[in-house]
């Protein structure tokens, strides 16, 4: 019995095997592509059509530069051309755009209507899927036409990339000039791209750690303006400014909620520094540490359920998360030497920090419990990085070493990608510190 | 009596004989079995792929880490310090907001008429114009910068894609040989940008299969998961998927055309899983 049914088992299998060898011998080829390239997109960008004056041409070259310095697109010498009169109506002939590499094509019309306004639509194609990937328009006032630029660069990277831009913002920083010893530091404002550079006070006081409102146009900075450095709020649009709270000691280290509508701060007082949220609406201030250690940089999750901030209350300088009632304190950073300046990015999954080892300074970032840190840039002295608001690029500043005489100590801004490439300086017109990205303009 | 006793001795040894047979038969089947196996398996050609697979990895290691250097070789471009643009500030910022982003200009999108399916040219030839950087193939983990180079790369070498991807290829094997397999990879990835530090990168998987011409130029490419396409974060994978499957500087793919039966339709999967 057992030897039969052995047997059959045997047939049994001898069968499936014959019938099945062919079948798995005929099953579709599948490939896994688990790697590839890090390298810019190459992009063809003609200039826009039509347009009175230089205009068409300006928007072009504003709309390249934005993407070009994303470090995600090479936009193509016009010079290499086939096609040289590309228009926004018609699809283009893609041939001629695919010898010359580009993967991607954008074409534009400018048109001035009856009363003065600009009137831009832009085309973005797939060179070798030869379809339209987007197409918008826009009207505006002519003084505008550099913000239609960024707008236009903006959904550029978002259908490629899938991610918002970054292009319609402003930076904040703290324009320095002056001998060291003697630094005069005034608040600045410009376009994300240096341009139309302002600056917001006069130097008389000295300004630190300005922050952008998520919500509104409102910075919160540090000032002496009343010997004691205090934590103030100026609107960029009535140029006024007002002290925020009325506490004891010095105030500092301040940074808005995600919604705008608090402030969260440090308060130093006898000798120890606590974590403060003070409401804009109510003026009301809610103590949320207290501990005789220096608790300070402290910085809302994008949700405002969270807070990251730096303490020594474990010794050293390290990074921390609580909720937002201080509550659940846990210490997120245990590498080599000291973490500060926790900043959460917009969109949630990663804090970057500066850390201090050995005697250089680093910009990196880790996810909020404290894993997969990789340190980004190391200089003399980095510091301060802040977000921009899609939580793809960092903007911190550098400084060069001065020697005794008081020569270099140069400051300047420089730009990183995530990934840890594309590290640019942002260019200035004097030495500059303390950047802060604004949100897209609304 | 030694007669009886030879013949007991004669019909033992028969039966025993014939009951040797009878059950040493399926002995006999179950020797044929194991000879069978080997051959539907194909241990052969397994063998010189997982050596193939290893090898590949290796090569992109030592050159992509150097220990806390400030340059990494696949930089993009140098910093380059562009000319200050300082324009004279205009008095007010506040510019009127323009519009809304309007809705796509009412043109109807202008559709390609398209003439036949476009035989997709050969190897372009090569224009002078703008080099193309050399592709630099390195794998996932090493994308993202990190300046202290520590426990994260042998973490992520050691769950490294290669073995992974030989699993789905054995029974294959036997067909289109693992190292013809490899060379395709190698011309694909080199065509691939990636979407490197894209959120959830580890969740897009944009897979398609694709519609060879017989000269190993790409006649199509369908998206066969495209219900998430409402993802912006998948739309931009599965887009730059496409365009490394009909880039015309990848083509032909580097396939044995005697084997064009095998290869004439493929699936494949792009998987940035191990950027993050």
């Amino acid at each position: 019995m057992i030897s039969i049914s052995r047997r059959w088992l045997t047939l049994g299998f001898a069968l499936a095997a014959l019938v099945l060898a062919p079948l798995g011998a005929r099953a579709e080829l599948h490939i896994d592509i688990t790697r590839g390239k890090v390298a810019p997109m190459p992009i063809a960008i003609p200039n826009f059509a039509g347009g009175t004056g230089s205009v068409a041409q300006d928007i072009t070259q504003v709309l390249s530069a934005d993407l070009e310095r994303s470090g995600l697109f090479q936009p193509i010498d016009s010079k290499a051309f086939v096609d040289q009169d590309a228009a926004s109506h018609t699809p283009p002939r893609y041939n001629d755009w695919r010898v010359i590499n580009a993967q991607a094509l954008v074409t534009g019309d400018v048109a001035v209507e009856p009363d003065g306004k600009l009137q831009v639509e832009f085309r973005l194609w797939d060179v070798f899927a030869e379809q339209q990937l987007t197409g918008l328009r826009y009207t505006t006032t002519p003084q505008n036409w550099r913000r239609i630029a960024h707008i236009i660069a903006d959904a550029i990277y978002k259908r490629i990339t899938g991610e918002d831009g970054y292009f319609d913002t402003r930076i904040v920083y703290i324009a320095e000039t002056g001998p060291l010893d003697k630094r005069i530091k005034r608040l600045a404002i410009m376009d994300q791209d240096g341009a139309n550079n302002r600056y917001l006070t006069d130097g008389r006081a000295l300004v630190l750690t300005p922050r952008f409102s998520p919500t509104a146009q409102e910075i919160t900075y540090l000032s002496y303006a009343r010997g004691t450095p205090r934590v103030y709020l100026f609107n960029i649009d009535t140029g006024q400014q007002e002290v925020l709270g009325d506490f004891p000691g010095m105030t500092f280290a301040p940074r808005f909620s995600p919604d705008g509508n608090k402030v969260i701060m440090s308060l130093a007082l006898n000798g120890a520094s606590q974590i403060y949220a003070l409401d804009l609406r109510t003026r009301k201030a809610t103590q949320i540490t207290n501990t005789d250690s220096i608790d300070t940089s402290p910085c809302y999750s994008p949700d405002g359920s969270k807070i990251v901030f730096n303490s020594d209350r474990g010794g050293s300088q390290q990074l921390y998360v609580m909720n937002a009632d201080g509550s659940d304190i846990h210490r997120i950073s245990f590498g080599n030497g000291r973490y500060g300046t926790p900043v959460w990015s917009p969109r949630g999954d990663l804090i970057a920090f500066t850390k201090f080892d050995a005697s250089q300074f680093y910009i990196g970032v880790m996810r909020p419990d404290g894993s997969g840190e990789r340190l980004l840039t190391q200089s003399f002295l980095v510091e301060g990085p802040t977000w921009a608001p899609n939580g793809r690029v960092l903007i911190y500043f550098r400084q060069q070493p001065s020697d005794s005489k008081g020569h270099g100590g140069q400051t300047r801004l420089y730009s990183i990608d995530l990934t840890g490439y594309n590290e640019r300086e942002v260019v200035t017109p004097t030495d500059a510190s303390d950047p802060a990205w604004s949100p897209l303009i609304p | 009596m030694p007669e009886r006793g030879s013949f007991l001795f004669s019909a033992i040894l028969h039966v025993a004989v014939v009951i040797a047979f009878v059950v040493g038969l399926p002995h006999l089947f179950e020797s044929k079995i194991p000879e069978d196996e080997p051959i539907a398996v194909q241990l052969v050609n397994i063998a010189p792929e997982t050596r193939a697979t290893q090898v590949n990895p290796a090569p992109p290691v030592p050159q992509a880490k150097p220990e806390l250097a400030q340059n990494e070789p696949p930089k993009p471009e140098p910093p380059k310090p562009e000319p200050p643009k300082p324009e004279p500030a205009p008095p007010p910022p506040a510019p009127a907001p323009p519009a809304p982003p309007a809705p796509p200009p009412p043109v109807e999108k202008p559709q390609p008429p398209k003439p036949s399916p476009p035989p997709p040219p050969p190897p372009a030839p090569k224009p002078p114009v703008p080099s193309q950087k050399k592709p630099d193939d390195s794998s996932f983990d090493q994308l993202l910068k990190n300046l202290a180079n520590r426990k994260a790369a042998p973490q992520q070498q050691a769950q490294g894609p290669a073995q992974k991807s030989s699993q789905p290829l054995a029974p294959l094997a036997a067909q289109l040989s693992t190292s013809e397999i490899d060379l395709v990879k190698q011309q694909i990835e080199a065509c691939w940008n990636v979407p490197a530090g894209a959120r959830d990168a580890e969740n897009l998987r944009p897979e398609f299969r694709v519609t060879m011409n017989p000269d190993g130029t790409v006649r199509g490419a369908q998206l066969l998961n495209p219900e998430r396409l409402n993802d912006p974060f998948f739309q931009a994978a599965a887009d730059s998927a496409n365009r490394a499957l009909l880039n015309p500087r990848c083509q032909p793919l580097k396939l044995p055309p005697q084997k064009y039966d095998q290869w004439q339709t493929f699936t494949i999967t792009f998987d940035p899983k191990d950027i993050t």
